[in-house]
């Protein structure tokens, strides 16, 4: 018909169009989906989990419209506040763009930093931030095995948002991580010597990875497996973090205090006991399970290679992997070595990498010792002056490389230069000074004491009073610094040295601590000390000061009176003073400070047991 | 002879209908004996997911039933939408939908992340099981609609229909009918399936007490939205009018060229200096109508989106202090807390509903605390985004009710797109009928993104614009193009203007989505609902059906060629 015939020919001249239109676009559109990754050729879908691999090569052309539809309800639902899908759209977008780092970074990143956000739930918070390591370590990682902005995006997060203090709530960020990992690996770092810690951990790096290679080294051990199976368990992740918890409720000062004496819930009480029981069986669970499962676990949970990890101890000092630094550190190195080895080397900063890893050491100098208590979820992060010497010989090996024939890229900016590391040296000594003087080794302390005088002198400032003076006046006027303090009120000075004594020293069980603050405090108190302007010197009238003693149990008894601080804080405290700095406490605020822990729902008598009656005396 | 005789049950090539009612049996026992073995090995969830589709798929057959039943009489219109139901059930497409639908629905909550915190699971569930429902009916009524109408033309049994008694509206309207009434069963029954299954992951453990909280506050419920009262009053007013003199004096050329918009743009301002909270002061915000005998729970939820002015940090923090009807508030060991929050982003605070006065009236104080930022030598000012950025959500309905009004407005969308296909399967063949339909679909279901996506590649772009403005827009670019010669551009910008025409022609489901108020827990107020209904389910289908009428009625069936 001829209505037909006009629209036949219509129809075949717009087709012809059509097929022209395209060829003739194709070509430019190809190289734009190459220059942009976009293209993944089924060969290259090797190694992708099933549903990953199916799914971008089976939509095809239009995985683009799918990307595109799903970042486009994801933004939606981000921009109105609605982030129930947010977990799942991360993961189907980068389900459908595997290879692309940029996605799997963009998404962690959005995860763990601004939908993490959103919540004032601690624990939901927390939720966030892992679902972003969760997507870059078990899914973006093991996809993209030589992409190394993953593994160094992966170390930021552990270092920035959780060992950092931009997020209010870093503090359950970190407790929660030193519980998590306590949970399985124990504390292997506790009064250990670097070379203990590190054999500590050589037997986890070294423990066979499967369990029939096991029983081949050690047969003895069937009889430990058979009794975990006689008590309904099995050998893995779920034993080792129930032998775990009932440890840490066992270490808890806290649940001393609290009367939490019980074992924690989900423990297989029998099993313990029976653990318990048997001396020998015991031994062969504890010395060649539990490090082999720790294997595992590391392995298959966290996708963390104990080789590695031991290397990095041995490299950097007793990293304790409770420490979100550690992991950060831990993630930096692998994306270094996968870096060094890309032919690109100039596509990465790693200048920025090694100013990031100096960062993450001096951090681990400040707060590397880790004191978790499991009964009332409180980390404490104590300064470990054994990094300073990791510091510096990170720092001699950054320059060395500076200064190789390879160099250190800085990205767009050309190579790096020893300038570029050094300004950093000047604070790490004056922090390393103090943190070894308070914490640490004293000869380790004066060595670096004269180091930056050396550099002080250099640079034009050998005349300073802390410079010229000994190493415990430039630590207290740097201690005042701190906490913002005049100096030259030396009763305001002593009473500040002695409560940080108190509270950084007894309040978290470190004695030495206490004695270094207290020394400090004498020294002052000794030589009069009150020059924080050049030159000027203030004489006291003894008559002014009591006897140091005096002070220290005047300060004790402030201290213990305070309402403002926690009952649990005074609590720990009094637990470790001795016997005569407690008896310094009036009765009054005895009785008020047992009458606060029976309001905060603590037993007083184990919170503030009152001190025995002096003996009778004998005429 | 009725109507029903005459139009056979079956489409030609469909030689038994018990052939293709086999499937429903098959899922229905296969269902059943997968619920047994899974129960007696201990795999509960996989029972009850099998239960759910021995449930739904019985239903299904019963439902089917009792629709034979209530369209026995066979006459004319009640005959034709007769014939369309058992189309329906013995067509291969729409039974496989439906059964996908079925076996699908009900294995959705195995995919949840058991991790995951149980109000999002909910949400997550209520939100992809209620789309992905109405995009399969979606599908089985544009199949059904077009195969059923294209199949009638091309074996020429329409003939057989239209020599009865029959007009060809009441023919079309017969379609519609049944369609629409088999619509409401598979409606009724994915409701009824989805409820039950957001009823059992409702009693599943919560990850804490705040999870639970937002369960039972957040999202099994229907909450509506309280904005605080706006400045108002003659103090307001002149501010205003001053404001509006300043620009005139400012500029008149300007000012003439677009009053109303001027007076627009500095009562907006008015509004926005009014939701600023500047340093070290505090600002109040009454909200009203929150009667605390209706509220029926124990908390509200104050949501807001605190913007901070720094400019020398991205999603810098906003501190401030609350007081609730002139009380400090939170209060913990006799200290007034803080809260920090991150800027440009949603929160959402627990308010005791107990703070609410007896005549239902909550002032919110909100004391600017922010710190100096770095680099700068004042704090800076929060600010919250008029309309959405500060709001109270309280309950005032049932999650029942709100669920309900969901399904009623999912169901209308189906009736739109019934007649839509109707309209297209009356002048097209089935493949372009087919793609017709699925094309006001997808432009119904996406009808924001397209405009959105339309504007930025024309670059022709103007955020909140009417649709004669961007016509008026469109124009003007279209003549200053054709002018510069730049004909690639101008071809743009007429096949954007076709675009722009055809969009506005098509109702926005997204306006009228109810998915996205169940699971997030906001009322869909029965009004709107009525309101979607009768737009939705009844005008655009009346005027879509008198087109398909229209074009039936001028179609030559005895000359047509299967094109």
């Amino acid at each position: 018909m001829p209505g037909n015939r006009k629209v036949t020919a219509i129809a075949s001249v717009l087709l012809a169009l059509a097929i022209t239109a395209s060829w003739w676009l194709a070509a430019g559109i190809q190289k734009q989906r190459k220059d942009l990754d976009l293209v993944i050729p089924t060969a290259t879908t090797e190694g992708m989990p099933a549903h990953v691999a199916v799914v971008t090569a089976a939509l095809g052309t239009f995985r683009g419209l799918a990307v595109d539809a799903l970042w486009a309800r994801a933004d939606h639902l981000q921009s109105e506040g609605e982030y129930f899908e947010a977990q799942t759209l991360s993961q189907w977008i980068t389900a459908l763009q595997p290879r692309f780092h940029k996605v799997w970074a963009f998404q962690a990143w959005n995860l763990a930093y601004n939908i993490s956000v959103a919540t004032q739930v601690p624990a939901e918070r927390w939720g966030w931030v892992q679902r972003g390591i969760g997507l870059l370590r078990d899914q973006g990682i093991p996809l993209n095995p030589r992409s190394p902005q993953l593994q160094m995006e992966l170390g930021w997060i552990f270092h920035n948002k959780i060992a950092g203090k931009g997020d209010k709530e870093h503090w359950y960020f970190k407790a929660s991580l030193a519980r998590e990992i306590q949970e399985f690996l124990g504390d292997m770092t506790a009064g250990r010597t670097t070379d203990d810690a590190i054999l500590m951990f050589r037997r986890v790096a070294d423990a066979p990875a499967t369990l029939d290679e096991l029983l081949a080294k050690v047969p003895d051990l069937q009889s430990g497996l058979d009794l975990i199976a006689k008590h309904g368990a099995k050998p893995d992740e779920a034993f080792l973090r129930m032998l775990g918890r009932s440890l840490m409720q066992a270490a808890s000062v806290d649940a001393r205090i609290l009367g939490e004496n019980r074992l924690p819930d989900g423990v297989n009480a029998p099993l313990l006991a029976a653990i318990r029981s048997d001396r020998d069986v015991a031994g062969l669970i504890f010395d060649h399970l539990v490090p082999h499962l720790q294997r595992r676990v590391l392995e298959d949970r966290y996708k963390m290679e104990p080789a590695a990890m031991l290397a990095n101890m041995k490299r950097y000092g007793p990293l304790d992997w409770r420490h979100a630094e550690s992991h950060g550190i831990y993630w930096t190195e692998q994306g270094i070595k996968i870096g060094r080895e890309l032919r690109r080397r100039e596509d990465n900063n790693e200048l920025l990498i090694i100013r990031s890893r100096l960062h993450m050491l001096a951090e681990l100098m400040l707060t590397g010792r880790v004191a978790y208590d499991a009964a009332s979820h409180r980390v404490d992060l104590l300064p470990d002056p054994r990094f300073a010497a990791s510091y510096e010989r990170s720092l001699e090996d950054a320059l060395a490389l500076i200064n190789s024939e390879e160099g250190v890229s800085a990205g767009e900016f050309g190579l790096a230069e020893e300038a570029d590391l050094l300004e950093g040296y000047e604070t790490f000594l004056n922090r390393a000074v103090i943190v070894e003087y308070l914490y640490g080794d004293i000869a380790a302390a004066q060595n670096h004491f004269v180091k930056l005088r050396m550099m002080a002198e250099k640079l034009g400032r050998g005349e300073d009073p802390m410079y010229t003076s000994t190493i415990e006046s430039f630590i207290a006027i740097r201690i005042a610094e701190v906490l913002a303090i005049d100096v030259s009120n030396l009763r305001q000075f002593l009473d500040a040295m002695i409560r940080r004594a108190i509270r950084e020293g007894l309040g978290k069980g470190n004695y030495a601590a206490f004695n270094r603050y207290l020394s400090i405090a004498e020294a002052a108190y000794e030589k009069r000390y009150a020059a924080s302007t050049p030159n000027a010197k203030f004489v006291l009238e003894e008559a002014k000061l009591l006897p140091f003693p005096e002070i220290v149990a005047n300060s004790y008894a402030s201290v213990m009176g305070e309402d403002s601080l926690s009952v649990m804080e005074r609590a720990r405290i009094w637990v470790c003073s001795t016997k005569p700095l407690r008896e310094t406490v009036p009765p009054p605020v005895l009785e008020k400070l047992r009458a606060a822990a029976t309001k905060a729902g603590l037993d007083p008598d184990r919170a503030f047991p009152a001190p025995p009656p002096p003996p009778p005396e004998d005429d | 002879m009725n109507a029903t005789a005459a139009i056979p049950t079956l489409a030609p090539e469909v030689a038994d209908t018990r052939a293709h009612r086999i499937p429903f049996w098959v899922v229905i026992i296969t269902a059943a004996a997968v619920a047994g073995i899974a129960w007696l090995t201990g795999r509960d969830a996989v029972a009850t997911a099998a239960v759910g589709v021995f449930s739904l798929a019985a239903g299904f057959r019963l439902g089917i039933a009792l629709l034979r039943r209530c369209l026995s009489a066979g006459i004319g219109i009640v005959g034709v939408a007769r014939a369309v139901v058992e189309e329906a059930v013995g067509t291969r497409l729409p039974v496989l939908l439906v059964i996908l639908l079925v076996v699908g629905l009900p294995v959705l909550p195995l995919v949840l992340d058991p991790s995951e915190r149980l109000e999002y699971r909910l949400q997550f569930f209520l939100n992809w099981s209620l789309s992905a429902s109405g995009f399969i009916l979606a599908l089985v009524t544009i199949f059904l609609a077009c195969g059923s109408v294209c199949g009638d033309i091309d074996s020429q049994r329409i003939h057989m229909a239209l020599v009865k008694p029959l007009a060809r509206w009441q023919y079309l309207l017969g379609k519609w009918t049944g369609i629409v009434l088999l619509n409401a069963l598979l409606v009724a029954l994915v409701g009824g399936g989805v409820f039950a299954t957001a009823e059992a992951i409702r009693r599943l453990p919560a990850a804490d007490a705040a999870d639970r909280r937002a369960v039972d506050e957040e999202v099994f419920t229907a909450r509506s939205v309280a904005r605080p009262a706006h400045p108002s009053g003659a103090d307001f007013d002149a501010a205003v009018e001053a404001g509006i003199e300043q620009v005139r004096k400012d500029d008149p050329d300007a000012f003439a060229i677009n009053p109303a918009g001027a007076r627009r743009r500095i009562l907006a301002q008015r509004v926005l200096e009014w939701h600023t909270v500047t340093p070290d002061a505090v600002a109040s915000y009454l909200f009203t109508g929150l009667d605390p005998k209706r509220l029926g729970a124990s908390v509200v939820q104050l949501r807001l989106k605190p913007f901070s002015d720094s400019t020398t940090v991205d999603r810098a923090q906003v501190r401030f202090v609350l007081w609730l009807n002139d009380r400090p508030y939170p209060v913990k060991d006799g200290k007034h807390e803080e809260y920090t929050l991150a800027s440009g982003m949603f929160h959402t605070l627990e308010i005791p509903a107990a703070a609410i006065d007896e005549e239902g009236r909550l002032r919110v104080a909100i004391a600017n605390r922010n710190e100096v930022p770095p680099g700068q030598d004042r704090p800076t000012s929060i600010s919250f985004s008029p309309g959405k950025g500060l709001e109270i959500l309280y309950r005032s309905g049932s999650f029942r009710g709100n669920y309900l009004r969901c399904l009623a407005v999912m169901w209308a969308k189906l009736a739109l797109i019934a007649s839509a296909a109707l309209a297209a399967a009356s002048w097209l063949g089935f493949p372009i009928a087919v793609l017709a339909s699925l094309m006001i679909y997808v432009t119904a279901v996406a009808r924001a993104f397209l405009a959105d996506a339309i504007d930025i590649y024309t670059g022709a772009d103007r955020a909140n614009a009417t649709v004669t403005e961007m016509l008026r827009l469109r124009g003007a670019v279209l003549f200053e193009r054709l002018d510069r010669l730049e004909l690639w551009d101008t071809f743009k910008t007429i096949t954007s203007i076709a675009a722009d025409g055809f969009i506005a022609l098509v109702p926005s489901f997204g306006a009228h989505d109810g998915v996205t108020e169940v699971a997030t827990g906001r009322l869909l107020p029965i009004l709107d609902t009525l309101q979607s209904v009768a737009v939705l389910g009844v005008a655009y289908p009346l005027v879509l059906l008198a087109f398909g009428w229209a074009l039936l009625a001028r179609r030559d069936l005895v000359n047509v060629s299967g094109f």
